[in-house]
């Protein structure tokens, strides 16, 4: 089916039939961010649903390749995807970008390497022949930032650490440090944050030593041949949340501030970051972003 | 703290409660150790297919994050193994699963067994195997692990093992509380079962403890109390009560009839007529009747005092059966004397044993008191009748006299006829015999006290029978004398010795029919020298013997009757002994025994 049949197909739904009987805009989110995360998951959805005055429906993945799958094939049209596949599906099948949240003064993050409290590491370097946690093979802070810094290093996980893995999540990470599974993990400072916050014991048990830069925060994306005017009002909808009580209660428990609008160029980092890894590693990135692991 | 009695000085209830307790605790104890055994052993069996299911299990869900190096989603598999269901929660110690070469790839707990890491501290190492296999190993006190390890097999290729560890912990807790519950319901039988011994013997026993008190009662001598025992029970202890019951009745009967018995000899004894005591070995008296009391004696002043200081005892033998009487006096308690006949016995218990002395006496104050009267007026009845045979004798010479005298006094025709000087002979003869019956009697009634002096008898019987010689009484009648040799002297007044000898010889004269001879002899025998006279006369009848020393008693017809009576009394005096013997037809013989010494 072309986008443009659908596109006719939805703007006809919307003119003529009830919301009901409309296909569900369907909104994928990754438990990369926070596990047990569903029950907000599910309002945001139900809320951004009823701002369109259509049936919304939750989809969840564990990772963002399933993730970038389905929104390659158009099976789901909104989602909640790292800065990273964004940058590479905005190039591979024009992922656009809708809005971002906004966690901190600006629509921003930033990737920690953390350890357990009683580790005697202080430094990344420090963690040279260890076990280390990364996230999801196509997260930015949970593997790009941390896989750049070996990079500038000379070094490759590899040879750097001694056994590495993947959680697919960030929650996993922090909890894979607090029990000792891993000596070290990078995560998502909005997750940490958050847990810091909702799960003071888990993140108690473990300690940042390493806080990178800012890269353009996990935005909210629309697969290619979304409706502009449902584009238009799902922007609306995510940028309005603060400015109603529902919005407000459903950012105040995902400890965000607002969502916002945000460039493309807020991704910058990420991409020159990926040069670098590249340009060291050549294929390395590519090759791991296209295998999901 | 109380000294523990010793166990044959519990009562009852104890016995039977600390029983129950024993027996219930006992039985209690091996069905507990017993239940306790099969129930650890039933758990462990039961622990060690957990172990072994919760292993598989673990191989089986490891699979695929083996496969596929997710070796985060094999940590989670394998802490929830460890940790995920409720119901081994305490039970499983460990969960891991390791690589074929021994290295971890997830263990539930990372910090001490890492990742990536060959296993440390393997409390039960062993080489991976083709199929499930158990092991254990106690690792701590009263705690043992049972490793259950189970291959992950993919493609019959093992790709690693799945080790789950179960602790006896969780299982010594069961047990500690299966223990504690059996200890609890033990303790709970145990004391049921002594409250229940308690009950029950209590029960039981009610009627033993009436029987107690009964016999308590009885043997306090309170027969009179009823000491019936209640029980309806009709068991061996209800039949003991029964039996109990009529033993006493027939006891109370008994003890009736002995007190009646007792009363009746007491009464016996109270009431005789003599005085009844009895004493102890050492003399005290034990009892006295009522008789002494009549005495005005007090009964606490006899009872355990000697018998000695109220009366002069006679001596008592020692021999059983034994008894004496003697007679003594004895001062009343009001000062009066009294004479009593005292007779003692020995008193014997049933083994015939001493113990001690049975006196019955008889106040005999008042017979000795007629006697004294009897004697009194007997001597006044001898006076009287003394006093007719004197005036008797008297009568018959005075008579001749006065008869004589009329006849030479008087002037009548006759008298002329008459032979004064025949009639003068008479009044002199008369006037003699006058005379010679109030010396006799004079002698007899008037005697005067022996002038005793050394004498030999031969002489003083030869000199009385020379002058009896002379006399006509001896005509044609021989004496004949046989005199002892050597007989001691014998102090007597000579003159009356003489006349008592002489009056013995002259009657036996004149019992002596003619040509008869008299004999006389005299001997020393024992301290003392006879002088026997014997005749071959009648003899004297036996109805008269007795009388022979009466005075004016005579059976000739000129004799005053005083001659023997008159030697008795001179003999007796002098204390001898003056006796007749004799046999009708066959003569007589007298005989004076008179003491070789005079008395003092």
């Amino acid at each position: 089916m072309s986008p443009l049949v659908i596109l006719l197909v939805l703007l006809g739904a919307v003119a003529t039939t009830p919301a009901w009987a409309e296909p569900p805009v369907r909104i994928a989110i990754t438990p990369v961010l926070v596990e047990h995360y569903l029950e907000v998951n599910r309002e945001l959805v139900s809320y951004v649903g009823e701002k369109l005055g259509r049936r919304t429906e939750l989809v969840q993945r564990r990772s963002y390749k399933e993730i970038s799958d389905l929104l390659e094939r158009g099976e789901v049209d909104v989602a909640f995807v790292c800065g990273r596949p964004y940058v590479i599906d905005h190039e591979r099948f024009g992922l656009e970008l809708l809005v971002a949240p906004v966690v901190y003064d600006g629509p921003v993050y930033y990737s920690y390497v953390i350890v357990p409290s009683d580790s005697s590491a202080t430094r990344f370097e420090d963690l040279r022949g260890k076990r280390y946690a990364f996230s999801d093979p196509l997260s930015n802070s949970g593997h790009l930032v941390p896989t750049y810094m070996l990079a500038r290093m000379g070094e490759t996980p590899e040879r750097f650490f001694k056994r590495y893995i993947y959680t697919y999540s960030h929650s996993a990470n922090v909890e894979a440090v607090a029990v000792k599974f891993v000596d070290g993990a990078s995560v998502d400072s909005y997750v940490y944050d958050y847990l810091a916050t909702t799960n003071p014991d888990l993140t108690a048990r473990t300690k940042i030593i390493v806080r990178s830069p800012p890269h353009g925060i996990t935005p909210v994306v629309v697969r290619r041949g979304v409706d502009p005017a449902l584009k238009t009002r799902l922007r609306a909808a995510f940028l309005e949340m603060s400015r109603d009580a529902r919005g407000q209660e459903i950012l105040r428990q995902m400890m965000l501030k607002r969502f916002e609008a945000v460039p493309d160029s807020l991704f910058d980092s990420i991409r020159s970051m990926l040069r670098a890894v590249d340009a060291r590693f050549p294929g390395a990135i590519a090759e791991r972003g296209a295998s999901g692991r | 703290m109380r000294r523990l009695q010793p166990i044959w000085e519990w009562s009852l209830g104890t016995k039977l409660a600390v029983t129950f307790l024993l027996v219930v605790t006992g039985v209690a104890v091996l069905v507990s150790i017993s239940v306790i055994r099969r129930g650890r052993s039933a758990l462990d069996e039961e622990l060690r297919e957990r172990g072994v299911n919760l292993a598989q299990n673990l191989a089986r869900l490891s699979i695929d994050p083996v496969l596929q190096d997710d070796l985060w989603t094999l940590y989670k598999v394998v802490r929830d193994i460890a940790t995920g269901g409720s119901d081994h929660r305490n039970v499983v110690a460990y969960a891991m699963v390791l690589d074929p070469e021994g290295r971890v790839l997830a263990h539930s707990d990372p910090a001490r067994f890492p990742m990536s890491e060959p296993l440390r501290h393997d409390p039960v190492s062993r080489p991976a195997g083709q199929s499930w296999s158990i092991y254990s190993a106690e690792v701590g006190r009263g705690e043992a692990i049972h490793d259950a390890a189970a291959p992950i097999i993919v493609d019959k290729q093992t790709v690693g093992v799945a080790r789950v560890g179960v602790s006896t912990r969780e299982l010594e807790a069961t047990i500690g509380r299966m223990t504690r519950d059996v200890l609890i319901v033990t303790a709970s039988l145990a004391a049921v079962g002594v409250v229940l011994g308690y009950v029950i013997s209590r029960r039981m026993t009610r009627p033993l403890r009436e029987l107690g008190h009964a016999v308590d009662r009885i043997a306090e001598g309170r027969l009179d109390e009823p000491a019936v025992v209640h029980t309806r029970e009709k068991d061996e202890i209800g039949r003991l009560a029964d039996r109990f019951n009529v033993m006493t009745q027939r006891l109370r009967d008994n003890v009736r009839e002995i007190q009646e018995t007792k009363q009746y000899l007491e009464n016996l004894l109270e009431n005789a007529n003599d005085f009844i005591y009895t004493l102890d070995l050492g003399g005290r008296i034990t009892y006295v009747n009522r008789r002494f009391f009549e005495l005005g004696f007090e009964k606490e002043a006899l009872i355990g005092r000697p018998l000695d200081a109220l009366l002069m005892r006679p001596a008592t033998g020692t021999a059983p059966g034994s008894a004496s009487v003697a007679e003594m006096e004895v001062k009343s308690g009001d000062g009066q004397h009294r004479t009593l006949v005292v007779g003692e016995s020995h008193l014997f218990d049933n083994d015939g044993h001493r113990i001690g002395t049975l006196g019955i006496a008889k106040d005999v104050s008042e017979r000795k008191e007629l006697e004294t009267r009897l004697i009194q007026s007997e001597r006044l009845a001898s006076v009287g009748e003394l006093a007719g045979a004197l005036a008797h004798e008297l009568r018959n010479p005075l008579g001749s006299l006065v008869a004589a005298s009329k006849m030479l006094g008087a002037n009548s025709p006759q008298a002329a006829s008459y032979d004064r000087a025949a009639l003068l002979q008479v009044i002199i003869e008369e006037g003699r015999r006058l005379d010679g019956i109030l010396t006799d009697f004079l002698a007899f009634a008037r005697p005067r006290p022996p002038r005793q002096q050394p004498t030999s008898v031969n002489a003083l019987v030869n000199e009385v029978i020379e002058s009896l010689r002379l006399d006509d009484v001896a005509a044609g009648k021989p004496i004949q004398t046989d005199f002892g040799d050597g007989l001691a002297t014998v102090a007597v007044d000579v003159d009356q010795m003489k006349q008592a000898v002489w009056n013995v010889i002259r009657n036996g004269l004149e019992a002596s029919p003619a040509g008869k001879v008299l004999s006389v002899t005299t001997t020393a025998v024992d301290g003392h020298v006879t002088i026997d006279v014997t005749d071959e006369g009648a003899g004297i009848p036996a109805e008269q013997r007795a009388r022979l020393f009466e005075p004016f008693h005579t059976t000739k017809p000129r004799g005053t009757g005083l001659g023997l009576a008159i030697a008795h009394r001179i003999v007796t005096a002098h204390g001898g002994v003056i006796d007749v013997s004799s046999s009708s037809g066959r003569g007589t013989s007298v005989c004076i025994k008179l003491p070789r010494e005079s008395p003092a």
